[in-house]
């Protein structure tokens, strides 16, 4: 159940940040940006049933180190008494 | 024997699902939404593009890190690098400050000849704008040894500080 909603997530969100960069870039009309991310979603999706495990360690990973990182800068900053 | 009966919500203790995957899961939503606000990394769209993006990122975090197993240990390693920054920051600013204090004879001689220096310089240049930089310089320098000079309790009377406090008005 957690795999299959942790699949769909991460195609969703590659779904949001294709679709997001491409209307940035404003390369191609908004109908092809969806097209292109729907694509690239469905890619996702399929590429992380294959290897879950590995994907799903490398991201709990990254975000403990985002984690590490936000509370070590917090205190930093404090010490500096600077905003971010 | 049970000493105490807990609440579950989907099979997690009720303390779990606040302290291990809630409170967390806000953090991550938190911490990601402001670094995509100010990255501005969608360009101009609104903020409930942004606040997706966070959700997601974040609801993908806290049920990987839950299949693993790692939530359980988040409390126990974020107040334990909390605590560890801080009390590392502290022992930073108590080293500084005694190095500060061992070092500021040191500091004071460099920062005479420094200003002598610039004094001469001034005098020297003829550019105005260059004049206006060493002038600046100048103020900096004569300020940190103002306050050295503060930490010795004195007052400095001699002939080059008083040339340069001229040149700086």
């Amino acid at each position: 159940m957690i795999e299959t909603i942790l699949g769909l997530s991460f195609s969703f969100l590659s779904f949001l940040i294709v679709y997001g960069m491409l209307n940035k870039i404003k390369l191609f009309e908004k109908s092809i940006n969806v097209i292109i991310s729907f694509v690239i979603s469905f890619f996702v999706l399929f590429a992380f049933f294959s290897s879950s495990f590995f994907i799903v360690a490398f991201f709990s990973i990254s975000i403990l180190f985002l984690l590490i990182l936000f509370i070590v800068l917090s205190a930093y900053l404090f010490k500096k008494k600077k905003p971010l | 024997m049970k000493l105490k009966e807990t609440m579950e919500v989907f099979g997690i203790n009720t303390n779990e699902l606040i302290f291990s995957i809630f409170l967390p899961f806000l953090l991550f939503y938190l911490i990601l939404f402001v670094f995509l606000k100010r990255s501005n990394i969608f360009g101009d769209v609104g903020n409930t593009y942004y606040s997706l993006t966070a959700l997601t990122i974040s609801l993908i975090s806290i049920l990987s890190l839950y299949s693993l197993g790692l939530t359980r240990i988040l409390p126990y390693l974020a107040v334990a690098l909390t605590v560890l920054s801080f009390v590392a920051v502290y022992l930073f600013g108590v080293f500084k400050y005694s190095v500060n204090i061992a070092m500021r004879d040191e500091r004071f001689k460099k920062l005479k000849e420094e200003i002598e220096k610039l004094s001469s310089e001034y005098e020297k240049e003829k550019d105005e704008k260059k004049k206006e930089e060493i002038k600046n310089r100048l103020k900096d320098k004569l300020s940190e040894i103002e306050n050295i000079a503060k930490q010795f309790g004195l007052k400095i009377y001699e002939d080059w500080y008083k040339k340069a406090k001229e040149k700086v008005g």
